[in-house]
């Protein structure tokens, strides 16, 4: 009897890696991840000084939806993911990363509470990039899973042109530095408290995160639509959601455009994962191309951008890095010749493609 | 403003621009490819003299390979090759109304024909014999395989008489022509391919005509192309490609278990044969001569081969340097190693996906010299000579084949600067200058050893 041979190891790897994860990260609280049972780091825990901007915001007696009751998480830390702040009463970390960035400007924490924080994240973004996109995070789980959906009722997938990826890069662009700009803004005391108040943690009230998770974690929460600030952000928030769930048809396409993303991407050239190609070996089959969910050209592309006639100098084996890649290896995986695409860290061969 | 309002809600609705794709296209039918309104009169004599001569070229052929210890298994593979065992198959298949169709060049998509139940037969021809007869027709300055495939089917040998239908795609300026002529006597189809390979362009050009084929192939065989048929058939002919590899995979070995025609000889029974029956042989193949590897020797000198195509039983050129001490382990033919070796591997099991994973398994790595470019054909040469260990180059030209005659200066000139020795064989199906190659190949060796 032959042994079953798996044909995708990595996609599958990666699959469980995405289910452990959301399990683990939306519902983790359910399997006895409380607080009070683990031992936590005390230097990483969140700072103290958020409950009072709570407070304050909650005398205002308004019903605002980012606001929620203070369960205390299993990991109070902030991954360079989706980790959601909705999910409190399952989920086994406080926040995500980009929630922290816009919280900590906008009450104007003090650095020696944030300083371990943010190391923190150094520590997780830089070797691996936006390998926690592809391998970890909820809502790229989610995505996929829209997708798999589709290739399950075998309906055609949707590319999209040059012009329209152009412009979600610039839109991921446009939405982080609003959402530092807007923290800036609650921040500062010029501003008058009706306005500071409504652009507070502007990320998670336009972020689709607020529409799913929730219900996800068992605790559903009015999204309200007036006072005006607020109402423009659900509106956004709203967009986006019907946004992400567009991957159902246009594979992730929250990714294109997630300022978390963003913010790891910064990390996937100069990190310490690297994906290489060897230019002699690649035949162009453009099988790379066609099933990279991001639509990266830049794998298939690589031989071509050699100037003319100088192929006798350069090394062959190139860096294929881009900043929109997610590290989700399926160009490794699906690549039919031997040896030609290679993954790195810290410059030595964790895996290549091979022929199937 | 119009325009870019249609554009957004384009974008935002999927699901609308799926509805209107599905419409169905205008198709100019299975009506006839050419116009055709002034025929030509072919005349088809059939000649018992050239049969004979060619029954005798093949049966030269086999005895030169016959002077080595083979694998047991090759018989099945120059059975299939000479007799008329699948012919007569095949004569039966036609009987149950299944479709044969035939192809050149390695640009028609097997993968639809077999989803439509048809048979895909490659017709591109090695018979010196059948050249005279097609000279009537063609001009005498046109490459032998030309000539030689159009003779063949005025003269209705074996495979071109079953035809039912003929692919052509648009490599060459002979193959062009040659569909035209060939109107007179079977049913052509012309694929339009690209001159260009980029991603940008060509790829949906290409992708258009692939589409095309599809809905003509349904109308033509009655079959619909169903996504389940279309999977399968792209699982049968990744089984094939896989064993393929394997095989192609045993020749790195030092000695080469197979040597250079039988390895020929295996791809190309794989232009007639049926798929499952190849599979299943060259398989068994592959299990006997991996038991029968031999240690590490340094004895012969390791040849690659690449240039114009090398078809049964044109393997003249194969046997001078075979006789004379060296082996092919590794080629770039178009009618060897690039007929099986990419495979079509489609991101996901949806109609589209899968239709433009055939098409750019046959159109972007192909190395075939009509293309603008000819960089990654040297990728390809310089990654076999890597890969296989290879001591020296042989560059076989058909007289008349441009196109690999233009791509020579290039490849002389890298081969150079890696200080890779190569030999450029000029020659065509004629058996009149077997000495004088014979002895530049000898020369060539000699040159090799002493290195």
């Amino acid at each position: 009897m032959e042994k079953a041979k798996v044909k995708r190891p990595i996609t599958l790897l990666r699959h469980i890696s995405q289910i452990t994860f959301f399990i683990f990260i939306v519902f983790g609280a359910l399997f006895g991840l409380k607080k009070q049972h683990l031992s936590l780091l005390p230097f990483i825990e969140a700072p103290k000084e958020y409950g009072e901007y709570k407070s304050q915001l909650r005398q205002e007696g308004r019903n605002i939806a980012i606001v929620g009751p203070g369960y205390p998480q299993a990991f109070d830390t902030f991954l360079p993911i989706k980790s959601c702040r909705f999910l409190r009463q399952t989920g086994t970390f406080r926040a995500c990363f980009m929630h922290f960035l816009s919280e900590c400007i906008g009450w104007a924490t003090p650095l020696r509470l944030v300083l371990p924080h943010v190391l923190l994240f150094v520590i997780l973004a830089v070797p691996f990039g936006r390998l926690w996109c592809g391998w970890v995070c909820p809502l790229g789980f989610i995505q996929d899973t829209l997708n798999t959906m589709r290739k399950t009722l075998g309906l055609n997938p949707h590319s999209l042109s040059d012009r329209i990826k152009k412009s979600f890069r610039g839109i991921s662009y446009g939405l982080f530095v609003s959402i530092i700009l807007l923290s800036v803004i609650s921040a500062v005391a010029a501003f008058p408290w009706t306005l500071r108040k409504q652009v507070y943690l502007s990320i998670c009230q336009m972020c689709p995160s607020r529409f799913i998770f929730p219900y996800l974690g068992g605790w559903p929460i009015v999204h309200s639509f007036i006072p005006f600030g607020y109402g423009v952000f659900t509106t956004l928030s709203t967009i986006f959601t019907i946004f992400l769930g567009m991957s159902f048809f246009i594979k992730r396409t929250w990714c294109r455009i997630c300022p978390s993303g963003l913010l790891l991407s910064v990390f996937n050239r100069g990190g310490l994962l690297n994906k290489e190609k060897d230019i002699l070996k690649c035949t162009r089959c453009g099988i790379c191309l066609a099933v990279c969910p991001l639509q990266n050209e830049n794998v298939y592309l690589e031989k071509s951008h050699i100037k003319k006639n100088r192929m006798m100098e350069l090394k062959r084996d190139r860096n294929i890095d881009h900043k929109a890649c997610i590290h989700c290896f399926r160009c490794i995986d699906f690549c039919p010749e031997e040896g030609c695409l290679k993954v790195k860290f810290l410059h030595i061969k964790i895996f290549s493609s091979r022929p199937h | 403003m119009g325009y870019h309002l249609v554009r957004a809600l384009e974008f935002l609705c999927p699901v609308c621009r799926m509805a209107d794709s599905s419409k169905e296209k205008i198709i100019k039918g299975i009506e006839e490819e050419f116009e055709g309104r002034y025929p030509i009169r072919p005349i088809a004599e059939r000649d018992d003299k050239i049969e004979e001569d060619l029954a005798k070229g093949i049966q030269k052929n086999l005895e030169l390979l016959h002077r080595y210890s083979r694998p047991d298994h090759l018989s099945y593979y120059e059975e299939i090759l000479t007799t008329s065992i699948r012919v007569n198959e095949l004569k039966l298949a036609k009987e149950e109304e299944r479709k044969i169709i035939g192809i050149f060049c390695n640009f028609v998509p097997q993968e639809l024909l077999y989803a439509c139940d048809s048979i895909p037969v490659r017709l591109c021809a090695g018979t010196y014999e059948t050249i005279h007869p097609a000279e009537e027709i063609l001009p005498r300055d046109i490459c032998p395989l030309i000539k030689s495939s159009l003779g063949a089917k005025l003269l209705g040998l074996g495979y071109f008489e079953l035809c039912d239908l003929v692919i052509i795609p648009t490599t060459c300026d002979g193959k062009k022509k040659l569909g035209e002529i060939l109107n007179n006597l079977v049913p052509v189809w012309m694929l339009e391919l690209p001159q260009k390979k980029d991603i940008g362009s060509a790829e949906g050009l290409w992708f258009d005509e692939i589409k095309t084929l599809r809905e003509r192939l349904q109308q033509f065989t009655g079959n619909k192309i169903t996504g389940k048929r279309l999977r399968d058939s792209i699982e049968l002919l990744h089984k094939r490609q896989e064993v393929f590899y394997r095989l192609h995979r045993l020749r790195r070995h030092n000695p080469p278990p197979i040597n250079g025609r039988d390895f020929l000889l295996i791809t190309q029974t794989g232009f007639y044969d049926d798929i499952d029956r190849w599979i299943e042989k060259t398989e068994g193949l592959c299990d006997e001569l991996k038991h029968h590897l031999q240690p590490a020797t340094h004895s012969s000198p390791r040849l690659l081969l690449t240039g114009a195509p090398i078809i049964w039983p044109n393997y003249k050129v194969l046997n001078i340097v075979e006789e004379a001490g060296a082996t092919i382990v590794a080629d770039e033919l178009c009618s060897g190693t690039q007929f099986l070796y990419e495979p079509v591997e489609p991101d996901e099991w949806t109609d589209e996906a899968m239709l433009r994973a055939i098409a750019n398994r046959y159109l972007l790595p192909s190395t075939c010299p009509c293309f603008i470019e000819s960089s990654d054909r040297i990728d390809r040469l310089l990654s076999l000579i890597e890969e296989f260990n290879i001591d020296g180059v042989l560059y076989h030209l058909l007289r008349l084949c441009q196109l690999y005659d233009i791509e020579l200066y290039r490849i002389r000139q890298v081969l150079k600067d890696r200080n890779i020795p190569m030999i450029t064989i000029h020659t065509d199906y004629s058996q009149e200058d077997i000495e004088q190659i014979k002895t530049r190949i000898e020369a060539f060796l000699e040159m090799l050893s002493n290195r």
